[in-house]
C-alpha cells in the first residue's frame, strides 16, 4: 500500500476540503482522526476527497462515518467525494456500509453511505 | 373425493417408482455419485411423506425403513453396495406390490416386507456401530441440498484490529459460503472527538443463504468465537413449498431480532394509518376512489398467485381417455375441413375458398399438436427393460450389459404400451438365445460381457427401434431342420437367408432345445408378429453366425393418422396404405384374357400375382374396361390389387369400426371423406394372408 497522504486545502468560497490519498489503515488512523476534527473545526462544510484513495481499512470507514455523524450533530456538513475511485466503493460495499437509507443521526438525508449522494 | 386423491397419490408413486428403478441401476455403475444418492432418497421420502398422508400406512411404514438406510447413505455413514442396490430393488418392487394390492384388497406377503426390512437393518446397523466413530466433520463435507437462510448477527470485540484479526477477511469468507447481505451497523459509534480511532465500534448484520450447513458458518469465526458477539439464526429454509409467498413483513423481522419489544412495535403501530385512510382523511380522494384502487390490487395479488401456481408446475396430469377424445374431435374437425374445401372449390366463391384455406391451415396445425400431445419419449419404455436385462442375466448366469439410445425419440402413448410386449420378447429372445454363457465367449475370443443395445430412430413418418445382441446369431441350418421338422416348409425348398429368417416368424416355432422359464413359453415370435403388424408396423431380422443378431421393428409415430391411396370400385372408396405402395399399373381387358385367369399380370418382365378386389368384396356392376392394378409390397413379396381407379393420395384419420365389424377380414378401420361418404381401410397383410390360406 501507498503511503498515506492527508492534505488540508481551503477553496477561496471558504469550503475545507480534506484530501486523502495512499493507504489509511489502523497505523494512520490516529491521524485521520485528527485531521477530520480539525478540518470539522474550521468549516461549517467539509468536503473529504478520497479519489486518490489505494487502500482503507475499517478504521478509515468507522472514522468517516461518526466524521459525518459529528458533523450532523454539530449543525455541520460532511460530503464525501470519490471520483468514482473503485477500490473505496468495493471497501465499503464489502464491509456492509453500502444502504439505502441513513442512520437514525442522519436527518438531513446526507448520509455518506447511501448510493447515489456521494 | 379421497378415492381421487387415493389415485392420484398411486399414480405419482407409480412414477416415482421406476424413476427410483433406474436410479438405482445407474448407482450400481456410480455408487459416489451423490446426485443419484440424493434422488433415491427424495423419491423414497416422497413415497413416505405423501403415502401416510393417504392413508398408505403400510407402504409408509415400510418406507420409512429404505429411507433411513439411504439417509445414512446421504451423510456418508454408509456405501453403496451391490447387496444395497438389491435389498433396495426388492424394497422397490415389495412398495409396487403394495399399490397393487391396495386397490384390490389383497394381502401383501407380509414375510417379504420382513425379510427387507431385516436385510437393510443388518446393512444399517452393522455400519452404524463403525459410523458411530466419526465426528460430525464429516457430516460437514457432505454439502446439504436444501439452502437455508441464515441470519448472522457478528459484533466483533472493541480490541479486534489489535489482535491482528480483520473482520472484513472474515466478511469475504462469507461470501464465499453463498448469497449474502451485509449491513453494517453504525448505531454504536461515538462522537468523533471520543473515538478510539484503532477501536472498533462497527457490527453487522449478515443475511446468508448457503446450502453448506451451519457448521461451516461457525467455522469462520472459529478463531473470534470466544471474544465475539455471535449469533446465528435459520430464518427460512428454502425446501419448503410456501416459498411464494412473500417474505416477513419489516415489524416481524425487527420483532424476531430482538431489535423491537412488541409493545414498542404495536405503539408505533397504532400510531400508523393506512395510506388510504390517510388519503380519505385528508380529503384528497373521495372513500370510492380508494375501494377501486384497493380492489386493484387485491386483483393484481390474486392473478399474480394464480400465474405462479401455474409457472410452478410445468406440466399438468390429464387422463389419457381425455386426450383421445381431444383427438378423435380433432379427427372429425379434418373431415369437416375437406368438406368444406371441397364445397368451398365447387361453389367457385373465393371469398369462401379464402375463408376454407385460413380453417384448412388452422386444422392442421390443431391436428399436428393434438397429436403431438400423445406423443412420450420411448425412454422410460427402455429404462423397464434395463431392469429386465439385470435380472434375466443374473437368473442365468450371462454377465449383460444393455446400452440405449435415442430414448428421447418420441411415439404415441398407444403405440409405446402396445409396443411393449414384443419388445420385451424379443430382448427376452435376445438374452436367452443370443448371448452365450460367459465361458463360451471367451472361448470365441469375445468378451466375456454380451451387449444388447436398444436404439431408437425416427425414419420419416415412423420409428426404427432396433435390438440388436453381439452373441451367438442365428443358426440357419437348426432354423431350416426346424422348418422342414414341423412342416413350414418342404425338405426341397431353396430359400433366401431372408426367407429362411423369417421363418423365425411362423406359428408354432421355435428353436431353443430346451424350454427355459424366460423364453420358449409357448409366446412365439409369431406372436411378436401379429402384435407389430397390428400397429401397422414391419418387422425385419438380419444376423451373421457368431457375431449377432440385429432384429428392426418399423413402427408408424402415430396410430390416428396414415398417408393412404384413394381407389375406387364401383360407388364404394377404399383406402390403401401408401407405405405398403409400390406403384400403380393399367390392367387392359386384353391383359386378363391373355393370362387365361391365372391372375398374373406382367410388369416390367415380372410377373406379378393380384387379386381382383372387385370379385372378393362381391361388388355388383361391370368393371371399366381399363383398370387399376396397385402393386404392393408386403413381406418382399410383390402383390397387386385390382381396383377401378385411383383418385390419389390422402390423409386419413383412422376411425376404429364399431364393435358389430370388428372382425370383417381385411378392414382395419373407416375413414370419413371430404363429401361425408365412408372409405373402408384395406388391411393388406391380412387380405393377402386369407387369400394364401384359401388358396392352399
Amino acid at each position: 500500500m501507498d503511503e498515506a497522504k492527508l492534505e488540508r486545502v481551503t477553496d477561496p468560497q471558504g469550503g475545507e476540503t480534506l484530501k486523502v490519498s495512499g493507504g489509511v489503515t489502523i497505523c494512520e488512523a490516529s491521524d485521520f482522526r485528527e485531521a477530520l476534527l480539525a478540518a470539522l473545526e474550521a468549516a461549517p462544510e467539509v468536503r473529504v476527497d478520497v479519489s486518490g484513495l489505494t487502500g482503507m481499512d475499517l478504521t478509515g470507514l468507522q472514522l468517516l462515518c461518526s466524521a459525518h455523524q459529528s458533523a450532523v450533530r454539530r449543525g455541520k456538513s460532511l460530503h464525501i467525494f470519490d471520483g468514482g475511485n473503485a477500490i473505496f466503493r468495493d471497501t465499503a460495499t464489502g464491509a456492509g456500509f453500502q444502504r439505502h437509507t441513513g442512520c437514525p443521526q442522519d436527518r438531513a438525508c446526507s448520509c455518506i453511505w447511501v448510493e447515489g449522494e456521494r | 373425493m379421497i378415492d381421487l386423491h387415493r389415485q392420484a397419490f398411486k399414480e405419482e408413486a407409480y412414477e416415482l417408482l421406476s424413476e427410483l428403478e433406474s436410479s438405482l441401476l445407474e448407482l450400481e455403475e456410480r455408487p459416489d455419485d451423490q446426485d443419484l444418492i440424493g434422488r433415491v432418497f427424495r423419491a423414497m421420502h416422497t413415497i413416505k411423506g405423501s403415502g401416510s398422508m393417504f392413508g398408505f400406512d403400510d407402504i409408509a411404514s415400510f418406507t420409512h425403513e429404505v429411507e433411513t438406510v439411504f439417509d445414512m447413505v446421504r451423510n456418508g455413514k454408509l456405501s453403496v453396495t451391490s447387496r444395497l442396490v438389491n435389498l433396495t430393488l426388492a424394497a422397490r418392487d415389495q412398495i409396487r406390490a403394495m399399490l397393487d394390492a391396495a386397490d384390490s384388497g389383497a394381502a401383501t406377503d407380509l414375510q417379504a416386507s420382513a425379510g427387507i426390512i431385516v436385510g437393510l437393518r443388518e446393512l444399517a446397523g452393522f455400519v452404524g456401530t463403525e459410523g458411530a466413530k466419526e465426528d460430525h466433520h464429516e457430516e460437514a463435507a457432505v454439502p446439504r441440498r436444501d439452502p437455508v437462510t441464515y441470519r448472522i448477527r457478528f459484533a466483533p470485540p472493541r480490541d479486534i484490529f489489535v489482535t491482528g484479526t480483520n473482520p472484513l477477511n472474515l466478511l469475504a469468507e462469507m461470501k464465499e459460503l453463498g448469497t449474502c447481505t451485509i449491513v453494517a451497523q453504525t448505531d454504536g459509534f461515538p462522537p468523533l472527538e471520543d473515538m478510539d480511532p484503532e477501536g472498533c465500534y462497527v457490527y453487522w448484520d449478515v443475511i446468508l443463504t448457503t446450502d453448506q450447513g451451519e457448521n461451516a458458518v461457525r467455522d469462520i469465526f472459529i478463531f473470534v468465537e470466544d471474544d465475539c458477539e455471535l449469533k446465528i439464526d435459520v430464518v427460512a429454509e428454502h425446501n419448503r413449498y410456501d416459498e411464494q409467498q412473500d417474505y416477513k413483513k419489516l415489524g416481524e423481522i425487527l420483532l424476531e431480532r430482538g431489535d423491537i419489544t412488541p409493545q414498542e412495535m404495536s405503539t408505533v403501530l397504532s400510531r400508523q394509518k393506512r395510506f388510504g385512510e390517510l388519503a380519505v382523511s385528508e380529503g384528497i380522494i373521495p372513500e370510492g376512489k380508494v375501494q377501486s384502487a384497493l380492489a386493484e390490487q387485491k386483483h393484481v395479488k390474486e392473478v399474480r398467485q394464480e400465474k405462479q401456481v401455474a409457472d410452478a408446475s410445468s406440466s399438468i396430469r390429464v387422463p389419457a381417455d381425455r386426450l383421445d377424445l381431444l383427438v378423435n374431435l380433432v379427427g372429425e374437425m379434418v373431415t369437416v375441413q375437406a368438406r368444406l374445401s371441397q364445397t368451398a372449390a365447387l361453389r367457385d366463391d373465393s371469398e369462401l375458398v379464402a375463408i376454407a384455406e385460413e380453417v384448412e391451415r388452422l386444422t392442421a396445425e390443431l391436428r399436428d399438436s393434438a397429436l403431438n400431445i400423445r406423443m412420450l419419449p420411448i425412454g422410460s419404455t427402455f429404462s423397464k427393460f434395463k431392469r429386465l436385462v439385470r435380472d434375466l442375466s443374473v437368473e442365468l448366469g450371462k454377465q449383460i450389459e444393455m446400452t440405449t439410445e435415442g430414448a428421447d425419440t418420441e411415439l404415441d402413448k398407444t403405440v409405446i404400451e402396445k409396443l411393449n410386449d414384443p419388445l420385451v420378447h424379443l430382448i427376452r429372445n435376445s438374452i436367452d438365445h443370443g448371448i452365450e454363457l460367459p465361458e463360451v465367449r471367451e472361448a470365441a475370443g469375445k468378451p466375456a460381457r454380451g451387449t444388447v443395445h436398444l436404439a431408437a430412430v425416427h425414419s420419416g413418418d415412423s420409428v426404427l427401434i432396433t435390438i440388436a445382441d453381439d452373441g451367438a446369431g442365428l443358426d440357419k441350418e437348426a432354423i431350416r431342420t426346424k422348418g422342414i421338422e414341423r412342416g413350414i416348409i418342404s425338405a426341397s425348398a431353396e430359400l433366401s437367408e431372408k426367407e429362411l429368417f423369417n421363418l423365425i416368424f411362423a406359428p408354432g416355432f421355435s428353436t431353443a432345445k430346451t424350454v427355459s422359464s424366460i423364453s420358449g413359453r409357448g409366446v412365439g415370435m409369431d406372436v411378436v408378429k401379429r402384435a407389430i403388424e397390428a400397429l401397422r408396423g414391419s418387422i425385419d431380422i438380419t444376423s451373421v453366425r457368431g457375431q449377432g443378431t440385429r432384429i428392426t421393428v418399423k413402427i408408424p409415430l402415430t396410430l390416428a393418422i396414415i398417408e393412404s391411396l384413394l381407389v375406387r370400385i364401383g360407388d364404394d372408396s377404399f383406402m390403401m396404405p401408401l407405405a405398403l405402395v409400390d406403384e400403380c399399373v393399367e390392367l387392359t381387358r386384353e391383359d386378363v384374357a391373355r393370362s387365361h385367369g391365372r391372375n398374373l399380370a406382367r410388369v416390367r418382365e415380372h410377373l406379378v400375382p393380384y387379386i381382383p378386389l372387385r370379385q372378393r368384396f362381391a361388388i355388383a356392376g361391370a368393371p371399366p374396361d381399363i383398370e387399376q392394378i396397385v402393386i404392393t409390397q408386403v413381406n418382399g413379396v410383390r402383390v397387386g390389387f385390382v381396383v377401378d381407379h385411383v383418385l390419389g393420395e390422402h390423409q386419413t384419420v383412422i376411425k376404429s369400426l364399431g364393435r358389430a365389424y370388428k372382425d370383417t377380414e381385411g378392414i382395419s378401420g373407416a375413414t370419413i371423406l371430404g363429401d361425408g361418404s365412408v372409405a373402408l381401410i384395406l388391411d393388406i397383410p391380412q387380405l393377402l394372408q386369407a387369400v394364401e390360406m384359401e388358396q392352399n
